[in-house]
């Protein structure tokens, strides 16, 4: 278990496929888009690279609980920037060390070119265990 | 905490995940009470309790589905209306595994841990589950930079 930790390649979890939006897109299509998917994030992509993410603890940080108005304000005035990002290849530990230390309950995975193409949860972390465990 | 990680394990209770005390609101609580507590605390979960017992358990989740982009008056709302009834518990003696069961089954992040007379102590999560398993994998995982190296890729991604 140890070993294959951190041998395994991320994008072996299957990743999700994420869903993006731009920054000036009204955050309340994002509040629907989280809400119909069961995305708990959405991507703030610019001319298709990542530059940004919005949780549903942005949501209740920056919106609800400052009676912010969804449907007036954009993306971009609440999108968390720079997120944490990984390439496909690289290991399920880089996405626990991120997780554990970095506090973060998703990553997302992008290409070379910085354009986003999955999102693993703590959930997919968690269920790569149980299943390497034979729960 | 330095062995490879077994089974077994898993079987050790939830309190040695060092759960943490829990948000709590009385039920009636207005909404917005609650709402600046999870803010407040960046907690993703609060527990409504009726005399000192819990009756229900209201996620940041919660919030984002039936809360945001809603007309709800956060002052006159009160938590009862939006929480989950009847939430999945456990005590500190309850395993790990069994834990874990719980998170897959009920698609759930946040269990409530209480005592017997069911009294909200604590709150254990996917991601004190997840720390665990860290903790045995600590050279592995914790020593890591945050990013992998990428020697030359970096800029070519104009990151």
């Amino acid at each position: 278990m140890n070993a294959s930790l951190v041998t395994t390649n991320i994008g072996s979890l299957n990743p999700k496929k994420p869903v993006c939006m731009r920054p000036s897109a009204p955050v309340l299509d994002a509040i629907k888009v989280m809400r119909d998917t069961k995305n708990g994030c959405v991507l703030v992509t610019e001319d298709e690279r990542l530059v940004g993410v919005v949780t549903e603890r942005d949501i209740l940080r920056k919106v609800v609980s400052k009676d912010v108005d969804p449907a007036t304000t954009q993306l971009r005035s609440i999108m968390s920037m720079d997120p944490n990002y990984l390439y496909d290849d690289d290991s399920v530990a880089f996405a626990l060390n991120q997780m554990s230390a970095g506090g973060s309950r998703k990553v997302t995975i992008t290409d070379t070119d910085g354009r986003p193409t999955g999102v693993v949860t703590i959930e997919d972390i968690l269920d790569y265990v149980i299943e390497k465990l034979n729960f | 905490m330095q062995h490879e990680i077994h089974l077994s394990d898993f079987n050790e209770p939830i309190g040695v995940l060092e759960p943490v005390r829990p948000l709590c609101v009385e039920v009636g609580s207005p909404l917005r009470a609650a709402i600046d507590m999870l803010d407040e605390e960046n907690y993703g979960c609060v527990v409504v309790v009726r005399k000192k017992k819990i009756i229900g358990i209201l996620t940041e989740h919660d919030i984002l589905t039936k809360v945001a982009g809603q007309s709800v008056d956060l002052d006159r709302a009160t938590v009862d209306a939006f929480m989950t009834r009847h939430p999945v518990c456990m005590t500190v003696c309850d395993s790990i595994k069994d834990a874990i069961k719980a998170f897959r089954q009920h698609n759930i992040r946040h269990i409530p841990i209480v005592d017997k007379r069911n009294h909200p102590v604590g709150y254990t999560s996917v991601r004190g589950v997840i720390d665990f398993v860290v903790s045995y994998f600590s050279e592995e995982v914790l020593n890591l930079p945050p990013k992998p190296m990428r020697v030359g890729m970096e800029e070519e991604a104009g990151a």
